[in-house]
């Protein structure tokens, strides 16, 4: 077993705890066996990632290739690859033995640990519809090929035919690789799709998960985005910050938007209300996740914009409690950033590296590792 | 501004085509205006080229990806052709002459027939997104165009570039 396989166990996870806490209290003693040491392990088996997608300007640009990308990776500390194979993979679907052996190298190089694979299933691929069959073929196709590339969870995009996810069962089963439904904001926790999905969990569990997308968490609207209207010249930076304290505070709407009116607004502001009030709509409690943990391999941390100079902040989302919950509840899987903020945008407005590095730092804090 | 997915024209390549010495035609390339790859099926619901403000008939326009050179009329078949992240598709426009040397405003538009979601409203019921539906059907929807239901159909993506023509 090398370095790279031992890391994706919990042994792993358990042994580099162990060093990381015994430096950072000064202990010479960097034994795992150590029961001193076991004694100040963290009880928990999160572990940090990075979803390529992170860095999809950059890449597109070439201004970053994949080995750069693993290389960052490894200087974050954060392991765990989620990938898009119609983004990353060279001639995909039928990569050439030589790509597939350098990642491979680059793999080993950066000590990454393929986690998981991005899977668009193109069930729109003809316009005239796909039959289950077709759909079966295609899907089994991405599993052969993110296998190859060390993958055994499968990030499935919110929409994918679950009459097709049924099908796919005994071919996962037998392939050894998991589906993991995307649960991607505005979906609930309670919904009819998390619960019929669950039904199939539940007597599937080595094929059929869910994958949550950190979106669900998401309470405010990203401060990016305000900053560049104030920026234009079409918000207030006073009444914009008046608003979203107001809201944070739970003052109801109409008695903002009174006081906003005595504040001569501009268009913008007024609009900044609905904003702000809106983007708590779909909200989930981080507990509601607890039933479905058991069910879960892999977490896709999205972002937006997490605040700039020495201040880690997520202007989104709280990170804590949907940590703590994943700490506390036994999930066992890696939580893979997925910086988003640049679609707005772009990123010569916003740092696309600088971003997954401080949304790392926030989940470092709170898991210790 | 995402210029990804805004700028996805470039001047490199723009030219006639010639067949001896006559000009038969032009062509121009672009980029994916999206955050991967996708099979060139992909695109088949929907396709614009205009030069100078003349649009032209899909039946002279064919789209070359990875050295393949496919007509319009077959581009829904291409179920094989994968067009690659970051990758030029190149714009092959019959025209008889050409374009004349010197600044001409090419503009293209395509739609993405994306893995979102789903068309089907019954499937749709259980994602209880209610009035917080994650895109409203476009105008040009060319299926599940009943009120409220998914389109995987999204309006043309546009972009226009001056370029300059030398041969």
């Amino acid at each position: 077993m090398n370095r790279k396989q031992f890391i994706s166990t919990a042994a792993g996870v358990a042994a580099t705890t162990v060093i990381g806490a015994c430096r950072a209290l000064g202990n010479s003693d960097t034994s795992p066996a150590s029961a001193d040491a076991f004694s100040r392990l963290p009880a928990h088996k999160v572990r940090r990632g990075v979803a390529l997608y992170s860095y999809q300007q950059a890449i597109m640009c070439n201004r970053m290739t994949l080995e750069e990308c693993f290389e960052e990776m490894n200087s974050i500390g954060a392991y765990g690859l989620e990938m898009m194979g119609q983004a990353t993979i060279r001639d995909y679907p039928y990569p050439s033995d030589e790509w597939v052996r350098d990642y491979w190298n680059m793999i080993e190089k950066y000590e990454i640990v393929p986690w998981t694979y991005t899977n668009f299933h193109d069930k729109y691929l003809r316009k005239a519809g796909m039959t289950v069959d077709e759909n079966v073929e295609y899907q089994t196709r991405e599993f052969e090929l993110g296998k190859k590339l060390g993958f055994r969870h499968f990030r499935m995009l919110i929409g994918f035919p679950i009459n097709v996810m049924e099908k796919m069962i005994p071919i996962a089963e037998k392939m050894g690789v998991w589906m993991g439904l995307e649960l991607h904001a505005p979906v609930t926790l309670d919904s009819k799709l998390v619960e019929l999905v669950l039904g199939i969990a539940e007597k599937h569990p080595e094929a059929v998960g869910f994958n949550p997308d950190w979106g669900i968490f998401a309470k405010y609207p990203s401060e990016l985005e305000r900053n560049k209207q104030i920026e234009a010249g079409t918000l207030t930076r006073e009444i914009a910050e008046y608003i979203l304290d107001a809201y944070k505070k739970g003052t109801n709407k109409e008695a903002v938007a009174a006081q906003v009116k005595k504040m001569k607004p501009k268009p913008g502001d007024t609009a900044y209300i609905d904003r702000v009030y809106n983007s708590g709509r779909s909200t989930q409690d981080p507990k509601d996740l607890i039933p479905l943990l058991p069910y879960c391999k892999s977490t896709h941390g999205k972002c937006h914009y997490i605040t700039e100079g020495n201040e880690f902040r997520d202007t989104e989302a709280e990170w804590e409690p949907g940590l703590r919950v994943m700490m506390e509840n036994g999930y066992d899987g890696y939580v893979c950033t997925e910086f988003e903020g640049q679609r707005s945008y772009s990123m010569y407005d916003i740092d696309e590296l600088d971003q997954v590095r401080r949304v790392q730092v926030i989940m470092k804090k709170i898991l210790g590792v | 501004m995402n210029f990804m997915y805004q700028e996805f024209l470039t001047s490199l390549g723009f030219g006639n085509i010639y067949r001896g010495p006559e000009a038969v035609g032009f062509q121009f390339k672009f980029t994916i205006p999206y955050y991967r790859g996708v099979w060139l099926s992909q695109i088949s619901g929907g396709f614009m080229v205009k030069v100078d403000g003349v649009e032209y008939p899909l039946d002279k326009v064919s789209i070359k990806v990875q050295d393949r050179v496919i007509p319009w009329s077959e581009v829904d078949y291409s179920y094989d052709l994968f067009w690659p992240y970051g990758s030029y598709a190149t714009v092959i426009v019959e025209k008889p002459g050409g374009l004349t040397v010197g600044l001409h405003k090419v503009e293209v538009g395509l739609s993405i027939r994306r893995s979102y979601m789903d068309e089907d409203p019954a499937v749709q019921h259980l994602y209880d997104f209610g009035d917080r539906r994650m895109q409203a059907p476009p105008p040009e929807a060319e299926k599940g165009s009943e009120e409220g239901s998914y389109n995987p159909m999204q309006p043309l993506q546009t972009c226009s570039l001056d370029m300059v023509l030398v041969m």
